[in-house]
């Protein structure tokens, strides 16, 4: 039976304990990047680690203050025994968990913000296959002009990504409302720079393997079709899982002039802590409970098919953070050359070029990888010279 | 017994002198400061890690450091059925920076959890061992200095939780599939 002698100083310590398991949760998120449990906002990296790293030793050391400042006198009396005290501690730790998970997860839905972009011209609707997608064109072409279809990344249930908006018009948006394309600034850009876009709409049905590989011949089909289109100079471009597609679809579509991959999965989705790099935790709940993601990367093997694209150049462009997407090193059938995991953007640089180059995106995650500039610039620089 | 006297009136010695000195020993002796130190860095570690790998391998020690415990613990109050030492301060005139402790003086408990704790963590990590270890001399050393424990409490702290911690880290190779499973399981929740 446990007996905590003084209820005052059993609060006391359970307050201390809950505080600094709460500031030890922080500083464990700011040292590993786990997003889903910081308080702070991780695209601002690393001026809000320094900041995540002072809150959690404001927790700790203001806890133990409050504590000792309060209870001085109780402390030297004789209270709660070694299991009364392991049973506060259990509990304030179990609860400062929660507290993290939730507010962290909070926190984020309210960081959360589609930025829409307007291209001044409304897209064009296509049928491609059992897809919808939309054509954006350059204003105002005199010659043909290269294209590239564009797949978004697989939905997360909830997320509002790839999920129908009200908000805006250009590459992403209908005029009846339309969706939200997890890659509309990188459409935006290369309708600038003068290349047609394809933008298809895939949802979780549209995503189903075999079907799904019907989607980018006949997305290559619609695009050759067009009279602003130079047919010779068609990319593909994919993310996440629409990255894998892309691969998988282009080792057998030889029409298809250059392919870029941007964080595809290529191998097992993740378990576990690794997902709450990126993701509060109910989100990763998601991401991790849903079965058809977790068997298209077996089935579409894209690190089985990469190699089967060349001599036709393939991108793969992942974030320097990217801990959901796959291992680049596997498709290149090259052991991975830090033994952490960890993408480094001059040893992805000197990989031996098999037709596949890999580009590392320093401090960029899977998910922010296809709103970064750097990014953009990247994969136009790439296309321009390969497409 | 004559020279732990002896080095416990070295070290109780230096209580009384300072009221600095005492309040610093009163911090690092009671129940509430290190020891919780001593339980928020395993529970820190269970989320370190900058690969899966790494943070399995923290997480089996987080689970070694548990199973330990209970272990120790569990010899302790046996051993305590069977063997009583009473404290310093029963039979001799101490300077005394703590409440009277009722418990057998013999083996610290303080000791046993400190060192279990910290030699869990160093057979998985020596750098984060190592720092627990400190922690738990100071722990240790304070409670000779505040009056309360005879200098091999703390040494018979020290073997029994060590014991402990070595005994289910390297002769209990069953506890690593249970491990494992725990560790898959909880990966399924997203908490390893």
């Amino acid at each position: 039976m446990l007996y905590f002698v003084s209820a005052e100083l059993a609060l006391g310590y359970w307050l201390f304990a809950f505080l600094s398991a709460l500031g030890a949760l922080q500083w464990v998120a700011a040292r590993y990047c786990l997003g889903g449990l910081s308080f702070f906002d991780q695209s601002r990296w690393p001026q809000s680690r320094h900041w995540a790293y002072f809150f959690s030793v404001l927790l700790v050391v203001g806890s133990a203050a409050g504590f000792f400042g309060t209870q001085w006198e109780a402390i030297f009396a004789p209270g709660p025994a070694g299991s009364e005290l392991a049973v506060l501690f259990a509990t304030s730790a179990v609860c400062a968990l929660v507290v993290t998970v939730v507010v962290a997860a909070l926190l984020q839905r309210r960081r959360q913000a589609y930025t829409a972009l307007d291209v001044g011209t409304g897209g064009e609707p296509v049928a491609v296959g059992h897809a919808t997608g939309y054509v954006y064109a350059p204003a105002g072409f005199t010659t043909l002009a290269p294209a590239v279809c564009l797949l978004p990344a697989y939905p997360i249930h909830g997320t509002g990504r790839d999920k129908p908006s009200q908000a805006h018009n250009g590459p992403g948006s209908t005029a009846a409302g339309g969706w939200v394309h997890s890659m509309i600034p990188l459409a935006h850009r290369l309708v600038e720079e003068g290349v047609v876009v394809l933008l298809i709409h895939l949802d979780e049905q549209s995503y189903a393997y075999p079907a799904s590989l019907a989607i980018l011949p006949a997305a290559v089909a619609v695009l050759s079709k067009r009279p602003e289109v130079d047919a010779g100079r068609i990319g593909v471009m994919g993310e996440d899982l629409g990255g894998d597609l892309v691969i998988r679809a282009a080792s057998t579509a030889k029409e298809i002039k250059a392919v870029v991959a941007l964080a595809p999965i290529l191998s097992d989705v993740p378990a576990g802590l690794d997902l709450l790099r990126e993701m509060s935790y109910f989100r990763a709940l998601r991401w991790a409970r849903d079965r058809k993601r977790a068997n298209l990367p077996r089935e579409l093997n894209a690190a089985e098919y990469g190699l089967k694209i060349s001599p036709r150049p393939v991108l793969l462009v992942y974030g320097e953070h990217d801990r959901l997407g796959g291992d680049p090193w596997k498709l290149l059938r090259l052991p991975h050359p830090r033994e952490d995991g960890a993408f480094v953007p001059e040893e992805a640089a000197s990989t031996p070029a098999v037709g596949v180059e890999v580009r590392v995106i320093p401090g960029v995650g899977h998910f922010r990888l296809a709103e970064n500039p750097l990014a953009w610039q990247t994969i136009h620089d790439w296309l321009k010279e390969h497409l | 017994m004559g020279m732990d006297w002896a080095l416990f009136q070295m070290a109780n010695g230096l209580a009384g002198r300072s009221p600095i000195l005492d309040a610093i020993i009163r911090w690092l002796m009671n129940d509430y400061a290190l020891s919780t130190v001593l339980v928020l860095v395993p529970f820190a570690l269970w989320f370190s890690g900058h690969s899966a790998a790494e943070r399995e391998r923290y997480q089996r020690a987080v689970f070694s450091t548990v199973t330990a415990l209970v272990l120790a613990n569990l010899f302790v109050k046996a051993l305590n059925l069977v063997y009583w030492r009473w404290r310093p301060f029963t039979f001799h005139e101490v300077t005394l920076l703590f409440y009277h402790p009722s418990d057998s003086s013999f083996p610290s408990n303080a000791a046993t959890v400190g060192f279990c704790i910290a030699t869990s963590i160093w057979l998985f990590d020596r750098k984060v061992g190592a720092i627990l270890y400190v922690v738990a001399a100071l722990f240790g050393l304070s409670r000779i200095i505040g009056g309360v424990h005879y200098p091999t409490d703390i040494l018979g702290g020290l073997v029994i939780g060590s014991v402990a911690a070595y005994w289910v880290s390297r002769k209990m190779p069953f506890l690593d599939r249970l491990w494992t499973r725990l560790i898959m399981w909880m990966r399924g929740l997203l908490l390893a």
